[in-house]
């Protein structure tokens, strides 16, 4: 089953189109969202919580259109966090329980509470006089204390220190190991992406340039130095970026593409990410 | 919607407590102090309270979140307007309590003043709050004086012309104003519903 179908989503800004965006998550898994400052994660985020009109594009979420009366209920089953965490300044962890109790029917007190003692948040401190991190960890426990089965998380882990980006990771790993629990994730951390991600959906300029799991991407692109004249002797279609300076040039290909006298080298999903934005930035 | 309201009542709570004083304390003030603003703290109440409360809304970003919420855009467009009833309703029992212990009771003329200032609370909430829910405060806050002032120059024009069919002033005169105000009021609910869906985000 997919916890969510996208179909053709777009929205267009007077500077900005977000362009027929499609792919199928399936339920259980965790998709991560990476692309440039602007390239739309947020919008499409946005989007998929019918939260923005859109322009055009059909969604489904956890079995509901997202534009059907019944949405709202959804709502219920999904966890939301956004980069500022959005609550009132003067609210305190307390009293954002007992907000998020009459807000959530599946509200689990106890779960909240858990949360905030795991991530050492003092209950009567405003939330002005909090860290990014405290902040954010606040934001996620309110997220997983109502039963959720789907997280939504926008730039959750930007800004944070390596440690509390690891144990806010750690948190998401734990989330999906309950069969059916699904998590999008974006940032432009790629590296955490890479740590907990069963799928990689690349976001550039408002398209969706890729959208596969890790996996396979990993197991499928290499890197292969040479010279410029040697590169340029490969099969085009095997050849998914290049780079070329003064002291050599380099490409990401595509493994199964290449003749067997070549040498690859292991590749990463940030160089793979950056090899495929500079093909597209040139190709647009 | 309880959710939202508690939201308002903790901001405003929290935030605004002084605010909550003042128009206590005007409220109540008996005129004899020579100083009294009773009815203008009522109208205060009604408009700077939400007004206000859009203001913080939008510094928290608040909307962005509310909107991923399990909240219909119906629940969070009523729920301010729910409030800023609360809010004037809190400042008109302020001024009964004052008419009744330190005042001549209900007067004619003091019902009258009150029920005027209600419906033009209700008739410029009713124009005003479509304005912040598609624009939000910062945009919107610009166009309250205009809207003020239009609604000024109207009920003059309708002060002007009561006087011309020579209506004695009777409290019963400000009943068909609240009736069209209130009925102004519930509209406009509607209107913000459809302004706050198309609002550019």
């Amino acid at each position: 089953m997919n916890a969510i179908q996208c179909r053709g989503l777009t929205k267009a800004y007077k500077d900005f189109t977000l362009d027929n965006i499609t792919f199928d998550l399936p339920a259980g898994t965790i998709l991560g969202l990476v692309g440039e400052n602007g390239a739309g994660k947020s919008t499409t985020l946005k989007l998929l919580m019918d939260a923005i009109p859109r322009d055009g594009g059909q969604v489904t979420i956890l079995g509901t259109d997202n534009q059907s009366p019944d949405f709202h209920r959804t709502k219920e089953d999904i966890g939301v966090v956004l980069d500022e965490a959005c609550f009132p300044e003067v609210i305190t962890p307390k009293e954002l329980g007992k907000l998020m109790g009459y807000a959530y029917q599946n509200w689990d007190q106890a779960q909240y509470e858990a949360y905030l003692d795991r991530f050492r948040l003092p209950r009567d401190k405003k939330f002005k006089e909090f860290s990014k991190g405290m902040k954010m960890k606040l934001a996620i426990s309110v997220a997983l204390s109502h039963k959720a089965k789907l997280l939504l998380l926008d730039e959750a882990t930007s800004g944070l220190d390596p440690m509390v980006r690891d144990e806010i990771l750690d948190v998401f790993n734990e989330f999906t190991r309950e069969e059916d629990n699904t998590v999008i994730l974006s940032s432009h951390i790629v590296s955490d992406l890479e740590k907990i991600c069963d799928y990689i959906a690349f976001l550039h300029q408002g398209r969706l340039v890729l959208f596969e799991e890790k996996d396979r991407l990993l197991e499928e692109y290499a890197i292969v130095k040479g010279t410029a004249e040697q590169l340029d002797a490969l099969d085009p279609a095997a050849v998914a970026g290049k780079k070329v300076n003064a002291y050599g040039a380099q490409a990401l290909v595509r493994r199964s593409l290449i003749p067997a006298t070549f040498t690859t080298e292991h590749t990463n999903l940030e160089d793979i990410i950056l090899f495929l934005a500079q093909d597209s930035s040139t190709s647009l | 919607m309880k959710a939202l309201l508690y939201k308002d009542f903790l901001v405003l709570w929290k935030q605004m407590k002084f605010v909550i004083f003042m128009v206590a304390i005007f409220c109540i003030a008996p005129s004899t102090t020579g100083f009294s603003l009773n009815t203008f703290f009522v109208a205060y109440a009604g408009m700077m309270v939400p007004a206000t409360l859009f203001a913080y809304d939008e510094r928290a970003k608040w909307d962005s979140l509310a909107a991923m919420m399990p909240f219909t855009t119906q629940d969070m467009v009523l729920s301010r307007y729910v409030f800023s009833w609360l809010a004037t309703a809190y400042a008109v029992l302020c001024y009964f309590i004052g008419q009744l212990f330190f005042e001549s009771g209900f007067p004619d003329e003091a019902l009258i003043t009150l029920g005027l200032t209600l419906t033009l609370l209700l008739v410029v909430q009713a124009i005003y709050f479509p304005i912040l829910f598609r624009l939000g405060s910062e945009k919107g806050r610009m166009l309250l004086l205009l809207v003020i002032i239009g609604i000024m120059v109207l009920a003059f024009l309708g002060a002007a012309v009561l006087d011309k069919l020579a209506v004695a002033p009777s409290p019963s005169v400000t009943l068909p104003g609240l009736v069209i105000g209130a009925a102004l009021s519930l509209a406009s609910v509607k209107v913000s519903v459809k302004q706050y869906e198309q609002r550019i985000w």
